[in-house]
């Protein structure tokens, strides 16, 4: 059994295209992680304490409505992190495999080291240091892991 | 291709090929050889791994860029070998010519 090969398409040539194709999964995955990770603080019922005056009842559907809202908002923020991220490391990635025209483990890594050095640029050159060999190391890990 | 001219004989009586006939099918095993060595060598050049089917971005670029430095290299190797053949065919004349004038002196 020969498994079907695709011609090449503008979603596996282009690297602006796989880039906004990345980053938008990307972003429902931050979405996802946004939902299920954020902490329940901000939904959690306020809990009795002994001396402490009862809070006034508020109805049920306040309640609901609050909790969904708080909870909507942390899933955008999660989504817009992760989907950022994900676009420039794809677009970075992309772009350094095309021009070396190799398919291997240092375009994930150099991509990486780019993307940490641009997500921790509000902190100068050792924090843009210390963040290109963070998620160089991050993005190595996760390359060997799935099989290069 | 003795087949070709085989059967040729034996139809029509005709010994040899049209000579455009002829021109053609040269020029066409020229660029179905010159079509087979590019594919096998960029093949090997570019593609490593088989993990998946399809190409990846780092195979599409070095496929692309194989093919059209092989077409330059081809293209290039063509016009020096036509400028080889020029100045030898303007050496011959010369030497032609000499000789024609040593023998008119003589």
């Amino acid at each position: 059994m020969m498994t079907q090969s695709q011609d090449p398409t503008i979603f596996t040539e282009a690297c602006v295209v796989r880039a906004v194709g990345s980053g938008a999964v990307g972003g429902l995955m931050g979405a996802a992680m946004g939902l299920v990770l954020g902490g329940y603080g901000s939904i959690a019922p306020p809990v009795s304490m002994p001396g402490v005056p009862d809070p006034p009842k508020v109805p049920m559907k306040w309640q609901l409505r609050d909790s969904w809202y708080s909870t909507a908002r942390r899933m955008r923020r999660w989504g817009k992190n992760f989907g950022s991220v994900t676009i420039v490391f794809s677009g970075v990635e992309c772009c350094i495999e095309k021009y070396r025209a190799q398919h291997d483990i240092y375009n994930g890594v150099s991509a990486g080291c780019i993307t940490g050095a641009v997500l921790a640029a509000g902190q100068g050159p050792a924090g843009m240091c210390i963040g290109c060999a963070g998620f160089a190391a991050f993005s190595a890990a996760v390359e060997s892991i799935m099989g290069h | 291709m003795s087949a070709f001219g085989l059967g040729g004989g034996g139809f029509g009586g005709r010994g040899q090929e049209h000579p455009q006939l002829k021109a053609a099918k040269i020029q066409a095993e020229g660029a179905t050889d010159l079509y087979n060595r590019m594919a096998d060598m960029c093949f090997e050049k570019c593609i490593g791994k088989y993990q998946e089917a399809e190409l990846n971005v780092g195979e599409m670029s070095c496929t692309d860029r194989c093919v059209s430095k092989f077409m330059e290299s081809y293209k290039k190797v063509g016009d020096k070998l036509q400028e080889f053949q020029q100045m030898e065919q303007a050496k011959m004349q010369q030497t032609q010519q000499a000789q024609q004038m040593m023998g008119g002196m003589q």
